[in-house]
């Protein structure tokens, strides 16, 4: 593709054909950076275009801001549930209207019809959780996994391995010894792979953590970077790496039991963790999101854990409707 | 506020009023909910505000009309929309009803991405909203539609390039 830069701007031709390259070049990088397998590579040239032109900045975060509604479904519902319900919702043909009446055409109930067999269970995650919900399940051989809130798992065993892939959320794992089939646990970001221990995998939106209760295991990224952490090692990674070793206490572990054990947390990782347990939003400002944060509270009553952290911080809540709680310094 | 702007606000808050009751029951007419008009009456006023044109005065009600037919048709969609969402999760074998607070927010999403998605064929849909709301990757995709790699590539190109021309 030619320089851009070198084309010189002397009629309102050219002006449109710049803007044409740009456009089409932010689509490209869309569609590269969507596509599930990404590289390091990729995303420093990503950066380096991005950092070439202020228009580029400016046209990139245009696609983005308009691609936004799609990710309000996929980030606050993450129930695959109400994913492929919203698929299927999204399908319905648009009725059809004569002109200058109000007579309908389209049969709505054709499309009800179409819209029921349509071929959901195939994408369906064999395991979620809704919001505020907690599972254990029972694998075939003998390991469990527990789901956090809002998260869902794909399981696939084979003679060689054993695969949870984690759509969503968080799991933590109590691997049954198998010296023949590693576990694996699969991110978007990478694999933590174990042969008998007990750990714990949350997927954020850009980084995976991962947190030793028991023995060992192997994470690895995308990239291929890897890395052992042994019982209370975390670390948290994204595609290309790992950042760091931190030593954590069980608490981190502790929504298995139902309980929001916080030791020296800061207020927007706290409020991360109890979002799943809420329907509706939680909106924290900067300026109150690196408060220390200790306690514990039990995580079923969210409206609690909230009025706790008002009575001990200068904070005040502003309740907007049961969708939308607003959390300001007083 | 420029003066410009004041006379427009002062000029719509008589053409509310002189309009209200007349389109709210135009709305009437084709619904059964009276407070349904009443809120697609409010609507149809945001939607004169924002579509910032000049009215002449002897053809105000030709023009609301108009604006209330877009009103309703839209108010149809969102309706077989959330319908067929709910019917869809009802199908599913552990059938769960949200919660009328994650409705709101649903309905709101739904009919964004709608909008956002209006045009574009059901196939580029297919691809664009499994890539964007399941997450899957190109791959995955292939193998879930039946297509090439290269098709799910063109038909990504195509879905983003709509939306970054969508308003």
């Amino acid at each position: 593709m030619h320089n851009e830069h070198q084309l010189k701007l002397n009629s309102d031709e050219d002006i449109i054909k710049q803007d044409a390259t740009v456009e089409e070049k932010v689509v490209d990088w869309m569609v590269a950076l969507s596509s599930g397998e990404i590289n390091g590579t990729l995303i420093q040239e990503h950066q380096k275009w991005l950092d070439a032109d202020p228009a580029h900045q400016q046209a990139w975060q245009k696609l983005q801001k308009n691609l936004k509604p799609a990710s309000t479904i996929s980030a606050s519902y993450q129930s695959t549930q109400y994913i492929a319900a919203s698929r299927a919702a999204l399908k319905t043909p648009r009725r059809r209207f004569l002109k200058h009446s109000m007579v309908l055409i389209g049969s709505g109930s054709i499309a009800y019809a179409a819209n029921r067999t349509l071929p959901i269970l195939e994408i369906m995650a064999d395991a979620y959780t809704a919001t505020a919900e907690r599972k254990t399940i029972q694998l075939s051989d003998g390991s469990k996994v527990m789901l956090n809130a809002r998260s869902a798992i794909d399981i696939s065993f084979t003679a060689t391995e054993r695969t949870i892939k984690l759509r969503k959320g968080e799991c933590i794992v109590d691997v049954n010894p198998d010296k023949k089939r590693p576990f694996i646990v699969e991110t978007k970001h990478g694999n933590v792979l174990a042969r008998g221990t007990r750990y714990l995998v949350k997927q954020g939106q850009d980084r995976t953590f991962a947190y030793v209760l028991e023995h060992h295991v192997e994470v690895s990224t995308n990239s291929g970077q890897s890395l052992q952490l042994r019982s209370g090692e975390s670390t948290w990674f994204d595609s290309l790496t790992y950042y760091g070793v931190q030593i954590n206490s069980d608490a981190i572990a502790a929504w298995a039991e139902g309980v929001l054990d916080i030791r020296d947390q800061t207020m927007s990782e706290v409020i991360n963790t109890i979002r799943p347990y809420r329907k509706g939003f939680i909106r924290l400002p900067p300026q109150l999101q690196q408060l220390r944060v200790y306690g514990v509270f039990p995580l079923n009553d969210t409206d609690h854990i909230l009025k706790s952290l008002a009575e001990t911080f200068p904070i005040k809540l502003n309740y907007y409707g049961p969708w939308l709680v607003v959390i300001e310094p007083t | 506020m420029s003066s410009q702007s004041f006379f427009n606000h002062l000029d719509l808050h008589y053409l509310y009023i002189e309009n209200k009751r007349w389109l709210s029951s135009w709305f009437q007419r084709h619904l059964t909910c009276v407070y349904q008009s009443e809120d697609l009456t409010q609507n149809t006023f945001i939607r004169l505000l924002k579509s910032n044109q000049i009215i002449h005065i002897n053809e105000t009600r030709a023009f609301l009309t108009t604006l209330a037919k877009r009103e309703l048709y839209s108010h149809w969609r969102r309706k077989d929309i959330e319908k067929a969402y709910l019917d869809a999760l009802h199908s599913l074998p552990e059938a769960i009803t949200p919660s009328e607070e994650d409705m709101m927010i649903i309905r709101s999403s739904l009919e964004e991405i709608d909008a956002l998605l209006n045009g574009l064929s059901p196939n580029v849909k297919q691809a664009f909203l499994l890539n964007r709301l399941d997450g899957l990757t190109y791959k995955e995709i292939s193998k879930e539609m039946g297509y090439s790699i290269a098709t799910i590539e063109r038909y990504m190109r195509q879905a983003f390039m709509h939306c970054y021309h969508a308003q």
